[in-house]
């Protein structure tokens, strides 16, 4: 799964949100570097629903702005967990050997100092 | 309307009608909440995102990805030959003695941007090769306002293509393919010189552009194609991908075709219109344009005929136009043509037949008549005009648009072929011939919408297909020995493409007729009722790899029903999988677990597919009829895809039929 679906899915995973709701979050969770632009925003969420792993729930009139709601489905759930999964064990292996890692790191550092 | 609300719907004219129908008021909606407060114009980056997203979605998901693939083995291809024949043409043409244009500034341009390429980090790498086209461009208005010479069009262009690929195209990630850009270009440049040397043995330099320095960079770009598409042959034997391979040969091909013909321009002689450069570049293009639609494998919707022969119409007119204000024979022809796309909005089928008919027939008279125009103009006239004579429904005002078009090209066309002079103009023959061979572009259309027609409208389609193929043969085949390598290449490489879908397809019905693949047979049926269109669709679907989505979205690009009814429009305007699923619950009345179980989601996705369809055809705009009876009589009015969308047929209240009170 791409970044951009992770984050999209993961957006929609607290409460259903509309389209701006979506980048805005999008960029909140990323700490701003993934910029979701509307075109390629509506390509994921029409890829998402087709499927299944998101839906349209409802639609609000705003200024004259249709906004319509999207929310994560049971399946798209059972995916983003299967996925968060996956990156919570790579990132915990990742780490376990880094931590094995730190005896030779100090070892040359003292290597230096002597 | 604001202003900033106006120009973001403009742009969302790069999606398909269908799609802008449901979902341009929440795109707007939710590009508005984005916007700067104060903005008054689009950004560059959201426009492009929209087009781009357009693009995406007129492809289809499949198709787009291959696309983006295609690109990206596409794009330092095109940068190294972009650069290796800008060095070979700066030292082998402008370097002639006596040959001074300002081509070198543009030819540096590019070998720094190959430099910027190979030297610069990734990120910033595709700036100057940005900076290489702007500079191309400019060197036109720049050559014209210092009364300098300038390099031909077509190089301009090709070069320009060939940077729009790079740009494209992704970044260098790695120093392997920055060196193996580096290399191309070398290896371009050598090739070429060695080839014109060997061309060449007295001199070093070649004299012109046109003979045969263009010509060798043709067989070089074509090189290049044929290694691409050699280099999908391994992905084919392991049975990789091969659809990203493809595009890359044809998005290079697009450049390449440009870049014939292999001798120098055919003297024009007499009346008829010439294969020249013009000719080659129109055909190439229409070729490889045309490819690239079997490629997508976008199936025909079923009004493509109509719209063939509403743009041959607009070409008979606009070139009718050009040739009157040209000045040759007795104009009255000519204004039957104009007079047929004028009165085209306002006719109904059989009033636009007449007006064709007409114009038909007024061109024949001035034909007996003596000195009237010359043959080669009323022979195109006529058969443009076959066209829309067999395929009357096209849109209303498209014949007009088409016609300013055509009459536009062919004044830039005329201005062409006449130095960009304003007075002293070659012969009527010569200029006019040359207008004319515009008419390839509709032709090369027309053909294509008949070939994907011709199960549905036999006749029309055959004739059609006659007319188009019989003029552009007759225009080009006697030159075959003049053709660009592109144009003989690519419908070559078809050949064995095709063969492979026919045994692709073959298997799939064997295949279906030991019994597999029931259950993509099953939905087919479910999905349209004549059984012959459904094995047809499974075979299909089957033939590309086969998945169910693919399958549901050929099925509902059926024809919708009769035009115009409110009911059917409404279904038709629906997202494919809410119709599907529509569908399959009201019209082949299966229940709920056994449509998740065709469509492969659960239990809740398919009804919830299913409730929005409905609401969603609550909601649109039409006539009263329908919803609020029980909907009797309505499959049998709409074609496949068409259902009742009666909420009580479902047994559920409709608890939202409109947005929610606030």
């Amino acid at each position: 799964m791409q970044e951009p679906t992770f984050l999209i899915l993961t957006a929609l995973a607290g409460e259903p949100l509309h389209g701006y709701g979506v980048i805005q979050e999008v960029s909140r969770l990323s700490s701003g570097r993934v910029v979701l632009r509307p075109g390629t925003l509506y390509g994921a969420l029409d890829r998402l629903s087709e499927q299944g792993l998101v839906a349209a729930e409802r639609e609000e009139i705003v200024d004259g702005r249709l906004r319509r709601y999207y929310r994560l489905t049971e399946e798209g759930a059972g995916v983003l967990h299967a996925e968060a999964q996956r990156l919570a064990d790579n990132a915990a292996e990742a780490r376990r050997r880094l931590g094995t890692r730190k005896a030779p790191r100090r070892a040359t550092r003292q290597a230096h100092a002597g | 309307m604001d202003g900033l609300e106006r120009r973001y719907r403009q742009l969302l004219v790069a999606y398909p009608a269908g799609y802008r129908q449901r979902r341009a008021d929440e795109i707007v909606g939710t590009l508005l909440d984005a916007a700067a407060p104060g903005q008054r114009r689009p950004s560059l980056a959201d426009a492009a995102d929209l087009v781009a997203g357009g693009l995406r979605q007129r492809l289809g998901p499949g198709a787009a990805a291959d696309l983006a693939a295609g690109r990206a083995l596409a794009g330092p291809v095109a940068l190294a030959l972009a650069a290796g024949l800008s060095g070979f043409l700066w030292l082998t043409v402008e370097g002639a003695p006596g040959h001074v244009t300002l081509a070198p500034a543009a030819f540096a341009a590019w070998l720094l941007a190959l430099a910027g390429w190979v030297a610069l980090p990734g990120r910033y790498a595709r700036w100057p090769v940005a900076v290489a086209m702007a500079v191309t461009v400019l060197v036109l208005p720049v050559a014209v306002l210092a009364g300098a010479g300038r390099p031909p069009l077509w190089v301009v262009l090709g070069l320009l293509a060939f940077g729009a690929l790079a740009v494209a195209g992704p970044p260098p990630d790695s120093a392997t393919a920055r060196a193996a850009v580096l290399t191309g270009a070398l290896a371009t440049a050598a090739l070429s010189k060695a080839l014109l040397t060997a061309q060449l043995p007295v001199t070093r330099w070649s004299t012109a552009y046109y003979h045969p320095a263009i010509a060798l960079s043709g067989l070089i770009v074509t090189g290049a194609v044929v290694g691409l598409a050699a280099a999908a042959v391994p992905a084919l034997l392991r049975g990789r991908p091969v659809r990203p391979w493809l595009w890359a040969v044809l998005l290079l091909a697009l450049p390449g075709g440009w870049l014939g013909p292999r001798t120098g321009p055919v003297a024009v002689a007499g009346t008829r219109p010439g294969f020249g450069r013009l000719a080659e570049v129109l055909l190439a293009t229409c070729v490889v344009l045309a490819a690239m639609a079997a490629l997508t494998g976008v199936r025909a919707v079923a009004g493509g005929l109509d719209r063939a022969g509403a743009m041959a119409l607009g070409c008979a007119a606009g070139l009718a136009g050009s040739l009157w204000w040209m000045g040759q024979g007795r104009p009255w022809a000519y204004a039957a043509w104009l007079g047929a796309a004028l009165a085209y909005p306002v006719l109904p089928a059989i009033g636009r037949r007449l007006a064709v008919a007409a114009a038909l027939g007024l061109t024949a008279t001035v034909a007996l008549a003596p000195a009237g125009p010359p043959w080669s103009a009323l022979v195109t006239l006529a058969l443009l005009g076959t066209v829309p004579l067999l395929a009357p429904a096209g849109g209303a005002w498209y014949p007009l648009g088409v016609a300013v078009t055509t009459a536009a090209a062919g004044a830039v066309v005329a201005a062409y072929d006449n130095g960009w002079r304003l007075t002293g103009w070659h012969a009527f023959a010569h200029t006019g011939g040359l207008v004319l061979t515009l008419a390839i572009v509709p032709f090369a259309v027309a053909v294509v919408a008949a070939v994907r027609a011709v199960r549905s409208r036999r006749f029309a389609a055959v004739a059609t297909l006659l007319a188009g193929t019989g003029w552009i043969g007759a225009l080009t085949l006697p030159h075959l020995g003049a053709w660009g390598p592109v144009l003989i290449l690519v419908p070559l490489g078809a050949v064995p493409l095709a063969v492979r879908a026919g045994r692709a397809r073959a298997a799939a019905r064997r295949a279906l007729d030991t019994g597999r693949h029931a259950g993509l047979l099953a939905l087919a049926r479910a999905v349209c009722p004549d059984p012959r269109t459904a094995r047809r669709l499974t075979v299909a679907t089957l033939a590309r790899g086969g998945q169910r989505a693919e399958l549901v979205r050929a099925a509902l690009d059926l024809p919708p029903g009769p035009a115009g009814d409110p009911l059917c429009a409404a279904v038709h305007a629906l997202p494919p999988e809410e119709r599907v699923a529509l569908h399959l619950r009201y019209r082949a009345e299966l229940p709920v677990p056994e449509i998740a179980a065709l469509l492969g989601y659960s239990a809740a996705t398919a009804r919830g597919l299913v409730d929005r369809a409905r609401h969603g055809v609550a909601r649109m705009p039409r006539d009263g009829r329908g919803l609020s009876s029980t909907g009797d009589g309505v499959p049998a009015r709409c074609g496949a895809g068409a259902v009742v969308p009666d909420a009580r047929a479902a047994g559920q209240p409709a608890h939202r039929a409109g947005p929610p009170p606030r």
